[in-house]
């Protein structure tokens, strides 16, 4: 029994380390976030390099055949460098919708380019298929600003086309967190013939599954900015001086650190917990995936909300580092289900 | 990650699965080592450390079963146990604690002296640290012991000090040299028979006596009773420490008290109502991560990997899950959630009041959640601690 990473996973999170102190640095991150549509191309290529977006992909579709406990070291890296890319939507949702979704033809085309980076695929839901036609309007829509192609999931038939097609609108929507951009697709007339339509129905059971990779990941992924923004704090406390005294010798100041660290290193087991589960296809997965979730967003929030506090009015600059991951964490709490409604799915799921 | 056992364990689980399952009517009969029942308390235990599912890597000698360390065996008889929802033998601080020490700073006759009775639930230990001037600031002790040629005299009194009434022993820390904090502490062992000692029963917000005060009058002690060192008291004591820390946050009493939740919102028709299921469902993601945290810790050492802060964290997560837990269950029942053991209407005897508030005492006890915060932060994070006041008053 190992629980945790392995040596070999310990690598791959190390060399995942490495690479984003050279390609996101905190100063990189803030250059993007500066700049229309914070797309870091050179990130791309180097997570790309690195095999990182194609940990999903089996081996015979040019990935590396791992599992979601391998992306989900990745993913919580991305998150505690508050990184410019959407990893959840383009190496887990997006491949595992076309796994389930393409024939081997299909498969072979498609997953190689994500694995690679040559296609980033991003995903769309919320409009509808009609007289031959895609139309509707497709909000909130994450990862379309870095991707180079849309897959568009109606009931579980899914086709891709790319971004740049006639008739598809994208409108970037700005939300708080400027790392990782959401769009508003709209779709006006397109031909339903022009895009290409993966051949099986994905079942109402795989897209759940889907669902819970995504979960997982966006768990992770508040999990890292949450770590980042403790060791920011702590730095912070040990250095700044107040009447005389360094502030992290006041209790109530190393209280708010001690609250924090207790209650989101418990989380980093949950996590590691429910991306081995979804790998191994435990039976505990239906609940134990939405309660991760709900788990990092209620911590989430409060890790971030005392984080800030210890750097008293600086924590509430724009020049202080500590809005990125107060930021991350409060994107990731929507996403994928509110905590409310996942504690219910996961109610649900037990009386089932 | 990986979280097969190879065969050996899982053989082992079967084991202790079928003993269990045999056996689980004595087990249930075992159950009050401080009362009528203690002669079947002691023969249960007894058995366990026969079958080596608990002392399980005490050395024979010692009374133990004389396994080598294993702690993936370890961790499979306490799954087993709480799945069958039976302890896993006794728990009290003679085994949790002093064994675990005396192993570490006892000398050989003491330790085949003490350990063999300790475990089978034969010796029964109280604890002997804090006093009314020294709670969370236990450096400050002030029980004297004073050497007498081959003897020390005590006089003082400690509080707190659970199973006092029913202790055959006393393991404690006492004050050897008042010119030095720490260096003036001594841990020392006495019978409860001796005389000069006077034990007084402190009633408990939950009505029970589970305190006591403990009196010292020219108690004499052998010079052989000191563990470790003269002057080395506060290394051997704050070491009785962590294992108390790793005793108070395990996640068995957690789950019990979770399962008897959801019992309790099914009994009272609130299992469906919104709410409260909401309640339960934060509950479980932190029992959840909390038992998982625990899996996690087992690694660690098994790769001789030192956990820093992620162990110092499981008495703080614990202690304040198990109140959170019988809150619930409280306000699940509503007014029958207030009713007091012995009245009417009340359910499950009172129970869950009666743990709510020893959980709330447990929050304390132990080093007090505060003082946990400050491990935390000082030894887990490395923030600075708090500068002593420029003229601090001489203890003692």
């Amino acid at each position: 029994m190992e629980f945790g990473p392995s040596k070999a996973q310990r690598l791959l999170r190390d060399a995942t380390v490495d690479l984003l102190k050279q390609s996101a640095s905190v100063e990189r991150v803030r250059e993007i976030m500066e700049t229309e549509t914070a797309v870091d191309d050179e990130l791309k290529a180097a997570l790309a390099d690195q095999g990182a977006l194609g940990l999903l992909v089996s081996e015979r579709y040019g990935g590396s055949g791992l599992g979601l406990f391998e992306t989900v070291l990745v993913a919580q890296e991305l998150g505690r460098n508050a990184a410019p890319f959407d990893l959840t939507t383009a190496s887990v949702i997006a491949p595992l919708l076309i796994e389930a979704a393409g024939d081997h033809a299909q498969r072979e085309q498609w997953l190689n380019k994500v694995a690679s980076g040559e296609e980033i695929v991003a995903v769309v839901r919320g409009v509808k298929e009609g007289g031959g036609r895609f139309i509707g309007v497709s909000s909130y829509a994450a990862g379309v600003n870095q991707a180079t192609s849309l897959l568009v999931e109606v009931g579980g038939r899914c086709w891709l086309l790319p971004v740049a097609t006639q008739g598809v609108t994208v409108e970037q929507l700005n939300t708080i967190d400027e790392t990782r951009r959401w769009s508003e697709v709209t779709f006006d007339g397109v031909a339903v013939s022009d895009c290409e339509r993966l051949t099986n129905r994905v079942s109402s059971q795989e897209l759940s599954r889907v669902a819970q990779a995504g979960q997982i990941a966006t768990a992770a992924d508040s999990l890292g900015a949450c770590y980042r923004g403790i060791e920011v704090a702590v730095e912070y406390a040990k250095g700044r001086e107040q009447f005389g005294r360094i502030i992290g010798s006041f209790q109530a100041v190393k209280h708010l650190c001690a609250e924090m660290i207790a209650d989101v290193d418990p989380l980093q087991s949950l996590v590691w917990y429910a991306a081995y589960a979804w790998d191994e296809r435990q039976d505990d997965i239906h609940h134990v995936a939405p309660l991760c979730k709900a788990h990092s967003a209620e911590i989430g929030y409060d890790c971030v909300t005392k984080a800030t506090q210890v750097f008293g009015g600086v924590g509430f600059t724009w020049e202080c580092d500590m809005h990125l991951y107060f930021k991350r964490v409060q994107v990731d709490r929507q996403l994928f289900g509110r905590p409310e409604e996942l504690r219910e799915q996961a109610a649900m799921a037990q009386s089932a | 990650m990986d979280l097969e056992l190879s065969e050996q364990y899982e053989s082992l689980r079967m084991e202790v699965r079928d003993f269990l399952q045999v056996n689980r009517a004595q087990a249930l009969a075992a159950r009050d080592l401080y009362g009528e029942g203690r002669d079947r308390a002691v023969a249960w235990q007894t058995i366990l450390v026969e079958k080596g599912f608990v002392a399980r890597t005490l050395p024979k000698h010692f009374g133990g079963f004389g396994a080598e360390p294993d702690l993936l065996e370890t961790m499979v008889i306490q799954q087993e146990f709480a799945r069958a929802k039976l302890p896993l033998g006794l728990s009290n601080q003679g085994i949790d604690m002093f064994v675990p020490t005396l192993l570490v700073f006892g000398t050989e006759e003491q330790q085949e002296r003490y350990i063999g009775p300790t475990i089978r639930g034969e010796m029964i230990w109280c604890q002997g640290y804090s006093e009314p001037g020294s709670g969370s600031d236990l450096a400050s002790l002030r029980t004297r012991a004073v050497r007498q040629g081959d003897r020390y005299v005590i006089n003082g009194q400690k509080i707190w000090t659970s199973t006092a009434k029913q202790a055959d022993m006393m393991f404690a820390l006492v004050r050897t040299d008042t010119a030095h904090k720490h260096a003036g502490i001594s841990y020392i062992v006495l019978s409860m028979d001796t005389p000069g000692i006077d034990v007084r029963p402190l009633m408990t917000m939950n009505g029970e006596a589970s305190f006591n005060e403990v009196f010292f009058t020219d108690v004499e002690v052998p010079c052989e009773n000191v563990v470790g060192e003269e002057g080395q008291g506060w290394n051997v004591g704050t070491t009785t420490l962590k294992f108390e820390r790793g005793m108070l946050g395990r996640p068995e009493l957690s789950e019990r008290l979770y399962l008897g939740c959801v019992d309790i919102l099914e009994r009272v028709g609130l299992k469906n109502n919104g709410a409260f299921r909401d309640r339960l469902m934060r509950l479980q993601a932190r029992l959840l991560a909390h038992k998982l945290h625990g899996m996690r810790l087992v690694t660690d050492r098994l790769e001789n990997r030192d956990s820093g802060v992620s162990s110092l964290i499981v008495k703080l997560n614990g202690c304040q899950l198990n109140y959170d837990l019988c809150a619930l269950a409280i306000d699940a029942m509503g007014e029958r959630g207030v009713l007091r053991f012995g009245s009417k209407h009340v359910e499950d005897g009172g129970s869950w009041q009666t743990t709510h508030m020893y959980s709330l005492g447990l929050i304390i006890g132990g080093g007090t959640a505060q003082i946990q915060k400050n491990i935390i932060s000082e030894a887990g994070l490395g923030m600075p601690r708090e500068p002593k006041p420029a003229k601090a008053p001489r203890s003692a």
